[in-house]
């Protein structure tokens, strides 16, 4: 279903024209234009207070421009009312702002039903949002926002975002504000839900490994002029000044390179990550929403048995974690990078624990760094 | 017509009646805000009080005071008294109390001891929330003394229970009248202090 | 005693009439007093005036209030349901105007870039996270009503001021005690619920 008034069924091409936005003597957005392809992931990425939020936000009018256009599939989005506008686009905060009186499930259908939807419909959207970004819909349909770990409700709010079906998806910073190693699990979570969606996505972040991970190009901004937009690869090998030489930091990390071990660019691990092998999953569902985090190491008498993450934890909360953990590599501290980052790619997985005697650290995956080895 | 010596009169006694009441209140309310400091137990009865008498209304308060005190004076200061030392003794426990506990750290750290932390740290930060207890207070004892008239206190008030009687409106409005220009000067100047104390800090 | 007074002074009824005249002017000033909120949150340029009026009214003493009403509207029922109103819109109209003007801007936020309208936001955002606010108003304006609703006992309104000025006139301290400490008991009661409903408000609709 979509907005009553839908403006585009597919987005083929964005235009950004000379696009300028003052706030009195500060200039925010200085004569930015860019080209957004359909279909194609672009990263806003810059330092903060670079224009990249301003730019996102002009793009469904929450901010006006003063000076140039902006296009969406050729038609100028000053055409549009605004608000109708803001329907037919999807948006995603750092802040999620999930409204705190509402459950799960009003929260997502909110506009729906001002839409006039039948329940009927309603609940079948929301189900299907839910489990596109893997929370079970029976758990969480009714429960508010502040019974829910960040992560969670980061999810809630990109499901929100969707449900009008909207071939556009603005997202700023969604990830921002979470524990690392539930940022790497999200993105990962969200670049499954972008290939099944194909949607045309527009995300600003000042992550550059968030940008060089789910970018298809990544454009980079500074004191509100856009300095270069490339394809990922082409920023590394070409980077169009010394400015983004240092963004991509290419010269330090090749120079590193050889001699980096695990141990230089794992996690440590922090004492809430850990969970003993009897306690159940019930009591690690709560400590983990407390803690905001979503993952954890399963210990036995010290001794490393596995991993849990908090979405399996829900299916089985009468088990102890001793009977539902599961595994992911172990590499040893004095190990390469290269190696253990290139082992991990190619098993797919993004988390590995590092081991001494016990786990002593937590290496995710590098997309910057496998790049560049 | 009226004497208009008699509604000076009748001024007279209702501001004597209200600001002494007022007065002694805040004589009273101050210490037993600085004892709660030091006493969580009669702070916490205290403040639970403050919270219940809040509710109820004035008239039984002033009726209570009957069978207690007899009529006159005495027992409309009374009743006056129970019913603004509650407020007073709430917004000064509260000033004091609730003070950035970094201040009264460092105050320590510098050598100073309790009297001199409650003189120069405690009590400047707790005045502005003081000065709107009184302010607060002044507005209560002034509607107080209208009704204790009632039992025989004078001032205003009796003007208007005399008028009330006999059904006489133009009486009735020679002691209201003067009692709400009381009372919007009252807010007035009370809002014209508390401006400059705001500045000041 | 108790029963003797109960009976003399018939502190039933009396207390059915009270409590009725309470609940009367009650649901007049929540409909206003929200009302008022909701038009200086759109028109936020009258605001500073219109709370600074309602303000001063609130200083005069409540009897005054009452009686002055009297020369338009006699005595009785009517002038004392007016001066309540007229006293007690006060909180109402603040928090609601406070309640909705302050809402969390990421709320705010977020629901503009889902493409809701400002009705819209008023609606579904802002009134419902004013709630606990307004039942807080709504609260304060439930003693005040209290208070002035006592009053009109003295000028002909029925309900438990009656009894008190009866017996004071004819200097009965039973009645003073039995009746002042039924009112004392009846406010803190009537306090109370509204504390209640005003937490359980704040458990739906509140932030944290």
């Amino acid at each position: 279903m979509a907005p009553s008034k839908k403006f585009f069924n597919k987005i083929d091409k964005i235009e950004i024209k000379n696009v300028s936005k003052n706030y009195g003597a500060v200039i925010a957005v200085n004569q930015v234009s860019l080209d957004i392809i359909g279909g194609e992931l672009l990263i806003l990425l810059g330092p903060s207070g670079c224009g990249k939020t301003t730019l996102l936000r002009m793009i469904n009018r929450l901010v006006e421009t003063d000076d140039g256009q902006i296009l969406i599939n050729g038609q100028d989005v000053k055409s549009f009312n605004p608000v109708l506008l803001r329907k037919n686009i999807g948006y995603v905060i750092q802040q999620i702002g999930l409204f705190p009186h509402m459950t799960v499930k009003e929260n997502i259908s909110l506009v729906p039903k001002l839409e006039g939807w039948t329940e009927k419909e309603m609940n079948q959207r929301v189900k299907e949002l839910l489990e596109l970004v893997s929370l079970p819909p029976e758990q969480f349909l009714n429960r508010k926002p502040k019974e829910l770990s960040g992560g969670q409700q980061q999810r809630i709010g990109l499901a929100r975002a969707m449900v009008m079906d909207s071939p556009l998806l603005l997202m700023d910073e969604p990830f921002g504000a979470l524990d690392p190693i539930l940022r790497k699990q999200l993105q990962e979570e969200f670049i499954k839900v972008k290939e099944r969606l194909q949607r045309t996505i527009i995300f600003v972040t000042h992550d550059i490994e968030e940008a060089f991970r789910l970018g298809d190009r990544v454009a980079i901004l500074r004191e509100g002029q856009l300095i270069q937009v490339a394809r990922k690869n082409e920023l590394l090998v070409n980077p169009a000044n010394d400015f983004i030489a240092d963004i991509v930091d290419s010269n330090k990390k090749f120079r590193h390179l050889d001699n980096l071990t695990i141990k230089d660019t794992m996690l440590p691990l922090e004492k809430k990550y850990i969970f003993q092998s009897d306690e159940t999953a019930q009591s690690a569902i709560q400590r983990m929403i407390k803690e905001q985090i979503e993952f954890g190491i399963v210990l036995e008498n010290h001794n490393y048995k596995g991993t849990i993450k908090l979405n399996q934890l829900y299916a089985n909360q009468e088990k102890k974690l001793k009977e539902i953990y599961s595994q992911v590599p172990t590499y040893n501290s004095t190990d390469s990078v290269a190696i253990a980052l290139d082992d991990m790619k190619k098993n797919n997985n993004f988390i590995g624990i590092v081991m001494e005697d016990e786990p002593i650290g937590i290496l995710l995956s590098d997309e910057l760094l496998s790049r560049l080895i | 017509m009226i004497d208009i010596n008699i509604i000076l009169n009748a001024v007279g006694e209702h501001l004597f009646l209200a600001y002494s009441a007022l007065f002694i209140s805040i004589i009273l309310a101050i210490p037993l805000a600085i004892i709660s400091l030091y006493n969580r137990y009669l702070a916490s009865v205290l403040l639970v009080l403050a919270n219940l008498v809040q509710a109820i209304p004035s008239f039984a308060v002033v009726a209570i005071a009957v069978p207690l005190l007899g009529i006159g004076f005495k027992p409309a200061i009374f009743a006056i008294i129970l019913r603004i030392i509650l407020p007073l003794f709430k917004n000064a426990y509260t000033g004091l109390k609730d003070i950035d506990f970094f201040y009264i750290d460092s105050a320590r750290g510098i050598g100073l001891n309790k009297m001199e932390i409650l003189r120069y740290i405690r009590f400047p930060h707790a005045f502005p929330a003081i000065f709107a207890g009184i302010k607060f207070a002044a507005v209560i004892a002034n509607s107080v003394a209208i009704l204790t008239s009632l039992i025989g206190a004078g001032g205003l008030g009796e003007l208007i229970f005399e008028g009330l009687t006999n059904f006489n409106i133009p009486k009735v409005l020679t002691g209201a009248i003067p009692a709400m220009i009381i009372a919007i000067l009252l807010d007035v100047s009370f809002s014209l202090i508390e401006k400059r104390i705001s500045l000041e800090n | 005693m108790i029963l003797n007074v109960w009976k003399t002074q018939q502190l039933g009824i009396k207390t059915i009439e009270h409590l009725s005249m309470v609940f009367i002017a009650l649901l007049i000033i929540i409909f206003i007093g929200i009302g008022i909120g909701i038009f200086l949150y759109n028109r936020r340029n009258l605001s500073d005036i219109v709370l600074n009026i309602l303000n001063v009214i609130e200083t005069i003493p409540e009897l005054v209030l009452l009686v002055i009403l009297m020369p338009f509207l006699g005595i009785g029922f009517k002038p004392t349901i007016v001066a309540s109103i007229l006293y007690s819109i006060l909180p109402v109209a603040r928090n609601t105007y406070v309640g909705l003007t302050q809402v969390d801007q990421q709320y705010l936020e977020s629901a503009r870039a889902m493409g809701l309208a400002e009705k819209e936001i008023l609606w579904h955002v802002r009134i419902p996270l004013a709630l606990p606010l307004i039942a807080a108003g709504v609260r304060i304006a439930i003693v005040f009503t209290m208070g002035v609703v006592t009053l009109g006992g003295l000028i002909a309104a029925g309900g438990l001021g009656g009894p008190i000025q009866t017996g004071i006139h004819l200097y009965d301290k039973d009645i003073i005690i039995v009746t002042g400490l039924w009112i004392g008991i009846l406010a803190v009661l009537v306090d109370s619920i509204g504390s209640w409903i005003e937490k359980l408000l704040n458990r739906r609709y509140g932030y944290d």
